[in-house]
């Protein structure tokens, strides 16, 4: 008993950003998912460590490999592009030289002179444990990289989102009146134009390439957000924190921006995350079309694109389906995360 | 009544001028040469500058817009740079093929969305609750055109049961994949969305009120609580055909369906401009009328709207 009041005491002194994160925690799915999210951000972060291989690195030797392949090989030396050379049966070695078959069943050999060596031994294992694509890429490496472009248009895009967004909505729904007016017009104007016409003509204006894509994504997608910015500052302006604000002689800049917009900034977070999830799918569509990231920068997107053509025929079926499960799995990780912050940022809900 | 029709009419007007305004300056923008795109790119330079006085390309950004904005007003989309077809007759011949799909896809996602989410709201929490949130997040996160990577992966290339691409006057079924592609998304958002407006509305005391009454439980949710429960349902069904209505881009794009988006996107890849801009402005109108219609339904529907 004692201890429990105890624990209100202390309670009363957390933030409602606690509550927040208690209650978000409190939703197993969401809270899992911000953990793959982190996880993923980690392996995108630090993706040159972690990979296996160079995800451009291209070995026609072992196109559409399936899982788990895995292949003797020699590297040569030399300068720019990693230059390796498989070993399809190895015959013998000797002092200085190798011999062996080569995937075209040609017997040849390599003076150990020329050959990147380690620890005296110059024929290495290479394993590929997702396969490999059409050009004898590594695909675990290639959804590595792949992981830092999907991340990056999710929070570039949303970065440029939500500051327009709330820009706009907060301009719009606190002075009402003819800039309200204005504003709406320009916000029902982009949310009429069909938005995938309006994200491929602004990349096709800014070039083909991987921020142009963010870009073009984040110039669509604050609609949502200035909407609901505006509506928010359209309630709270005439609450009485505000009216007092208002009363102290404050000016509008800080009262917009220091006592409404903290206010109004959780169902901002909600939308974003969403935001994020459709961006996400935004540029793998995108990328899907031959827009966006450009061969050979590996994207998700690109790689089902790349895979897709290949898929009757090809032996790898992962080529497309890895990448689709990746992007299926961080879309429905941030969509659970934004419930759990759905759940947890709406006071209505606390007890 | 009138005057809220006559605003939003007003307004309607202007969304689709500055819509029209935006596609111009973006089709301005973009890097390439329309003279050059209709005489190919060897072409030498008398036929091009006479090409470009005859479209009025060689005045500036200005007059072009001022020209762009007239000939628009007056109903004329121009020509195809590719093709010299008049842009609106393209048009037209299209809208029979998306606005099949569409419907159906909506009716579909409408059918079997309402119907999850009504059996998922009965028993919160159940196992088929579970199922039918599962199914729905799910097809709020995969992509469009995965899905439809997906069936044409399963019943076209391995099945071989259903084609892969193509229209309908090939045959009833060549709809059947690419309605189920474009009905997915819609239909988990449908579901999650009567899932929880059934429940908000099973706990109001006039459910209470007809259980007590002793009505079975099928009349309680069709004749009472889903009735209400709809309001929501609708929203979403009117902007996800505003949306589709206007142009199916990927799927439509992927099954190789003749509709307004695969002319869209064919267009923007081959920076066919008047093209680009009829599809456009094409979308927007169906979105404003249809967002407009609405409106007014909703004017008319609850009394709560203010009409002002």
């Amino acid at each position: 008993m004692k201890r429990e009041t105890n624990t209100a005491i202390v309670n009363k002194r957390k933030s409602l950003w606690h509550y927040s994160y208690i209650r978000f925690k409190r939703h197993k799915l969401a809270f899992i998912s911000s953990i793959y999210l982190l996880l993923l951000i980690a392996v995108s972060l630090f993706a040159e460590i972690i990979s296996p291989h160079n995800p451009d690195r291209q070995i026609l030797e072992f196109t559409s490999k399936p899982s788990f392949y895995s292949c003797e090989v020699m590297q040569k030396k030399g300068k720019g592009a990693e230059k390796i050379i498989p070993i399809k049966k190895l015959i013998k070695e000797t002092n200085s030289e190798i011999y062996y078959i080569d995937f075209l069943d040609k017997e040849k050999s390599e003076v150990k002179a020329s050959l990147v060596s380690k620890n005296n031994n110059y024929i290495f294992k290479e394993t590929f444990i997702l396969g490999t694509d059409k050009f004898g890429r590594d695909l675990l490496s290639r959804l590595i990289y792949g992981a830092r472009i999907s991340l990056s248009v999710g929070l570039i895009s949303q970065t440029i989102a939500v500051l327009i967004g709330i820009i706009l909505g907060s301009l719009s729904g606190y002075f009402r009146g003819g800039t309200d007016r204005i504003i709406m017009w320009f916000i029902n104007v982009v949310w009429a134009f069909p938005s995938i016409l309006l994200v491929i003509s602004i990349s096709v204006v800014l070039g083909k390439g991987y921020w142009q894509a963010f870009v073009a994504i984040g110039l669509t997608s604050w609609v949502e957000i200035a909407r609901i910015v505006r509506g928010q500052f359209i309630t709270l302006k005439e609450s009485e924190y505000v009216e007092s604000a208002r009363a102290l002689g404050f000016g509008h800049t800080r009262i917009i921006f220091r006592h409404i917009l903290p206010n109004a900034m959780s169902p901002v977070i909600v939308t974003s995350t969403v935001g994020l999830a459709n961006a996400i799918i935004f540029e793998a569509s995108l990328s899907f079309l031959g827009l966006g990231v450009q061969p050979p920068m590996a994207s998700w997107g690109q790689m089902i694109f790349d895979g897709y053509k290949y898929l009757i025929t090809g032996t790898n079926f992962g080529m497309v389906l890895y990448p689709a499960l990746a992007i299926m799995l961080i879309v429905f990780a941030v969509n659970l995360i934004g419930d759990g912050l759905r759940d947890s940022l709406d006071p209505k809900l606390k007890k | 009544m009138l005057k809220f029709i006559l605003k939003n009419l007003v307004n309607s007007v202007l969304i689709i001028f500055g819509v029209l305004s935006v596609s111009f300056v973006l089709t301005f923008l973009i890097p390439g040469d329309p003279a050059k795109m209709i005489l190919g790119q060897r072409a030498d330079e008398e036929s091009v500058n006479s090409i470009r006085v005859e479209l009025g390309l060689d005045k500036p950004f200005a007059i072009q817009y001022i020209n762009f904005i007239g000939r628009t007003a007056r109903g004329n989309l121009g020509k195809s740079y590719l093709t010299d077809r008049d842009v609106s007759q393209t048009i037209l011949e299209k809208i029979p093929a998306t606005a099949l799909l569409s419907f159906l896809s909506i009716l579909l996602s409408a059918f079997f969305g309402i119907m999850a989410g009504v059996v998922s709201s009965k028993k919160p929490y159940s196992f088929k609750d579970y199922f039918f949130i599962l199914i729905s997040l799910l097809g709020i996160s995969i992509p469009q055109f995965v899905l439809a990577l997906l069936l044409i992966y399963i019943f076209g290339a391995k099945l071989n049961i259903l084609p892969i691409a193509g229209y309908v006057d090939n045959g009833w079924y060549y709809i059947v994949l690419p309605a189920i592609a474009l009905a997915f998304r819609p239909l988990a958002i449908i579901t999650r969305i009567t899932r929880t407006s059934m429940l908000d509305e099973l706990n109001k005391d006039y459910v209470r009120t007809a259980r007590a009454k002793g009505l079975s439980e099928s009349k309680i949710i069709i004749k009472h609580a889903l009735r209400n429960a709809l309001n929501p349902v609708i929203t979403t069904l009117s902007s996800s055909l505003a949306a589709t209505l206007g142009g199916v881009f990927f799927i439509e794009y992927i099954f190789n369906w003749p509709g307004i988006g695969s002319l869209a996107m064919d267009s923007i890849m081959k920076l066919d401009f008047p093209m680009i801009q009829g599809t456009i402005l094409f979308s927007a109108i169906v979105f404003v009328v249809i967002n407009f219609f609405v409106d007014i339904l909703y004017a008319l529907i609850n009394p709560k709207v203010k009409l002002g």
